[in-house]
């Protein structure tokens, strides 16, 4: 990477190198049958440079020619675009738990011989098809850059994707498990899908019409994306976010508070740099409904002329390839505070509802103007405080802005960082007028 | 490189394996409003090794040349170990011994064409989205994706073919106080530059749609009648059959299977789909999918009778049906899976004035943004529609998500249109990214659809 640097540095002001590794493992069962095995060893290196206020980008998986990726790199550069930032020197970070390396020494066999067990477990408990994956994944992440920013992290993640399907179809009660370290999974995860599931079993058809609506942790996400649009930093800069010039106002219930914690290292995925080698912090997106701060990368904070918040990240909607993706802004850890309500409280507490289980065409949508129109896949009828059956061919539909205004509840804990949140007067559109 | 590939499968013992090797190139200009976001192009390259030993079937992706050896050994133990896990032996029939080279004709290759042209044209489709005071951001690229395969069996397949994808589009917002509505345009194929060209009238009117939408109703959530354009009667046959079609998405779900049985009436008899990746100049066009099978045309319903289904070489001795050269990667990164080509319901008798008079009262809805499917269940978007009172067009109207269920949808169907029309640019997100996935058909009109709306 430093002869890369130096080669670089012959035609560019300044340089930032990236890094990857990653090796993959995973193995599924459907219905207690291996379906798939399958095992990867990728690489790969980006190079950005920075020269008089401009950037060129290039990317490679196989970095047999040093000369080769700069002169892409130069192409892109003589594209003029624009770079109003300098690459930081970030060092003296805090030590933060990512990588536990007993994950390296997990065999292939122990990993498909611990989702065999899960499948049994749940194929005993429900008579239901239960469809299991599993996961090992470790990467080495280096940004190199030429203010001297040298760092280095490693991260390995195990994650367990346990599921109970509906007869007949591909919906199904599952919640994934992530952790850095390879466990056997926690018997009140596979407890609470089987146990839901067995509540859940009988399809309904309930009326249409506004109701209360719960969102499981595992649909978070959907409403998240809607979130993230909004406060972004990016979104501000293109003019594209409604909560321009709101800094400072009540835009959700105050029972809302959502904080970026990258730092906090209970979880996989903990960061103490980002991608383009700026510090990350804790920080409030929103606090007690009050709307306190936009999240940036080194490109929009410099178009702005704030600060970065070490928020420049390689990742897109559904993923992407890292090393082929340029920094933008991105918020990657976030955290909403908890209630005081266990989920099964939180279903006592409903009269009469849904529970949204899964969603489908969760990213179709006017994201930017927080409107959401999701499918349930399933959702979960609840009457008199108790989940009655399941429904599907029905969408849910809303804009963030309103329903998080409508605050019911919040559960008492996180699921890979997301609770179950509660929401009242959500329109349900369903077969039963 | 062939021979480079044949050292490398000398080394295994397994019953079967095969190797691909590709070299990636992507070349990208992106336009945020009038501002250049990136520009440049870049080649990756790896290698997809698949390894079938004693009934276990392992595949494994690796980017270091020098990782060859290892990546084959770590293949060969997977597949005994899913061998020990398996209650029957993988087998893949249908062995087709291919060998060839197909680099496709076209009329202008994008390879040949300077950064500098490919450049001037993204900018003028983007100024076009642009002029109108209540535009406030565009969101326009060139894409070009060229594959260059390389592809071995130890049954002694070898194939080489090269897949160019090029695209322009993007997205359209117009604002007006707090209230956003955005569009998608696109443009493209795979037939070469020329396809790219004279699209001026595609941007003029997707630009307007996003200024009308401002104006536009939000449609209430509720059942419908609805008219689909041909966008939308593609994404529907897409996400709500397509993926259910394929032999993957059922074989692991007994249920599932049962319900899919060939020679189930599932749909209305007016209906016929098929899927057809050797259909010259559609954007799906393919000559060898990645495990070495010649692609060809697979009727999926006649007559609302199920009678195919698309297949990898394992998924096709599974069920005892013939191979349909539908086994697709998106790129060196991945093994393949099974995936549709080029998608669509085959015309039928009506034209649209008529399926409107049909229709009388709900919804015309056009232009499909996004859509997802769970196998039974399917949800897609629709950029905008509009009211239909007494078969005449009125108020458009936004915020359209339609759901439903495969089955009942299917038999809902009461019209198919006489006009045909296939996307330019295609797309589909299972488990990977399959940008040449096309689709598209007639009008139709589907019968009491839940639509979800803004209230």
């Amino acid at each position: 990477m430093k002869k890369l640097l130096e080669i670089a540095l012959k035609t560019a002001d300044s340089a930032e190198i990236y890094k990857l590794d990653t090796i993959n493992h995973s193995v599924s069962f459907e219905n207690s049958r291996l379906m798939e095995m399958e095992s990867s060893f990728q690489s790969g290196v980006s190079l950005r440079l920075l020269k008089n206020g401009r950037q060129g980008f290039a990317f490679t998986k196989n970095l047999r020619d040093r000369l080769c990726l700069v002169k892409n790199a130069l192409v892109s550069l003589s594209g003029a675009v624009e770079a109003p930032f300098e690459l930081p020197r970030t060092a003296k970070l805090p030590r933060l738990s990512t990588f536990d390396k007993s994950i390296s020494m997990v065999t292939t066999a122990e990993l498909a011989a611990e989702c065999d067990r899960v499948s049994k477990l749940l194929d005993s408990k429900t008579k239901a098809q239960a469809n299991v994956a599993g996961i090992l994944i470790t990467t080495r992440l280096s940004i190199l850059n030429s203010s001297g920013t040298d760092l280095k992290q490693k991260h390995s993640t195990y994650v367990l994707v346990p599921a109970v399907l509906f007869p007949g179809t591909c919906t199904s009660i599952s919640r994934i498990s992530a952790k850095k370290t390879f466990k056997p999974a926690d018997g009140s995860l596979l407890d609470f899908i089987t146990g839901t599931y067995n509540s859940a079993r009988e399809e309904v058809v309930p009326a249409s019409g506004k109701m209360k609506v719960m969102f499981m942790p595992e649909v978070m996400y959907a409403l998240f994306w809607r979130i993230k649009a909004g406060v972004s930093g990016e979104s501000l800069y293109r003019k594209t976010t409604p909560l321009a010039g709101k800094i400072g106002q009540k835009i959700f219930s105050d029972r809302i508070t959502i904080y970026n914690d990258p730092l906090d290292d209970s979880e996989p995925g903990a960061r103490s740099f980002d991608d383009e080698g700026t510090a990350c912090r804790k920080y409030p997106i929103v606090e007690k409904g009050v709307f306190r701060n936009f999240y940036f990368d080194l490109l929009h904070a410099g178009k702005m002329k704030v600060p970065p918040t070490g928020n420049g990240f390689r990742s897109a909607m559904w993923g992407g390839d890292r090393v082929t993706m340029k920094p933008g802004s991105a918020l990657t850890h976030p955290r909403f505070k908890t209630g005081s309500k266990s989920f099964s409280e939180m279903v006592e507490s409903m009269d009469e509802g849904i529970i949204v289980a899964h969603a489908l065409g969760a990213h179709s949508g006017n994201i930017p103007n927080g409107d959401l129109s999701i499918g349930l896949s399933p959702g979960l009828y609840v009457k008199d405080g108790k989940i009655r059956g399941h429904v599907k061919d029905a969408m849910v539909t809303g804009n963030i802005y309103e329903m998080f205004n409508n605050v019911l509840e919040i559960e008492n804990e996180l699921h890979d960082g997301d609770p179950a949140i509660l929401f009242d007067q959500v329109s349900v559109a369903t077969r039963k007028k | 490189m062939l021979r480079k590939l044949k050292s490398i499968l000398q080394l295994t013992t397994a019953d079967y394996a095969d190797i691909r090797y590709e070299v990636r190139t992507d070349t990208s200009i992106a336009y945020n409003c009038r501002e250049l976001t990136g520009i440049g192009s870049n080649s990756c390259d790896g290698f997809v090794i698949r390894v079938l030993n004693q009934g276990g079937f392992a595949t494994i992706a690796f980017t270091k040349p020098s990782d060859a050896l290892k990546a084959l050994k770590q293949a060969e133990v997977n597949a005994l170990l899913a061998s020990k896990h398996k209650e029957k032996p993988v087998r893949i029939g249908n062995p087709q011994i291919n060998k060839g080279q197909f680099l496709p004709v076209l009329s202008i290759d994008p390879r040949t064409v300077s950064l500098e042209e490919k450049q001037a044209l993204t900018l003028k489709y983007n100024e076009i989205a642009l002029k109108h005071p209540k535009i406030v951001n565009t969101v326009v690229s060139y894409d070009e994706v060229v594959r260059e395969k390389y592809f071995i069996s130890s049954e002694g397949a070898e194939i080489r073919e090269d897949l160019v994808t090029t695209r322009i589009g993007g997205m359209i917002t117009a604002k007006d106080g707090n209230l956003l509505q955005n569009v998608r345009v696109n443009t493209g194929g795979s037939t070469g530059f020329e396809i790219l060209l004279g699209a001026e009238a595609a941007f003029e009117k997707k630009r307007e749609i996003a200024v009308a939408l401002l104006s536009a109703k939000p449609l209430k959530s509720g059942t419908y009648n609805v008219i689909l354009n041909p966008s939308m009667s593609g994404v529907f046959t897409h996400e709500a059959f397509g993926h259910f079609s394929e032999a993957d998405c059922i074989e692991g779900s007994p249920s599932m299977r049962a319900k899919m049985k060939l020679g189930s009436l599932l749909g209305s008899e007016i209906l016929n789909i098929k899927d057809n990746p050797t259909l010259r100049g559609a954007l799906g066009y393919y000559r060898w999918d990645d495990e070495g099978v010649e692609a060809r045309p697979a009727q999926l319903l006649k007559k609302g009778v199920l009678v195919g289904r698309l297949h990898s070489r394992r998924t096709a001795e599974e069920f005892g049906e013939p191979v349909s050269g539908h086994c697709v990667a998106e790129d060196y990164r991945f093994a393949p899976i099974i995936r549709m080509g080029t998608i669509f319901i085959e015309p039928g008798k009506d034209d649209l004035e008529s399926m409107l008079s049909q229709l009388g009262d709900g919804l015309y809805i056009l232009d499909a943004k996004g859509g997802q499917t769970n196998g039974e269940n399917f949800t897609f978007g629709a950029q905008y529609g509009y009211l239909i009172k007494n078969g005449k067009i009125g108020e458009m109207i936004r915020d359209i998500n339609i759901t439903g269920n495969l089955y009942q949808t299917m038999k809902n169907i009461s019209a198919v249109g006489s006009d045909f029309e296939l996307t330019k640019s295609g797309g589909c997100g299972k488990g990977q990214t399959n940008i040449r996935s096309c689709y598209g058909g007639p009008h139709i009109i589907i019968r009491n659809v839940v639509v979800g709306g803004a209230a």
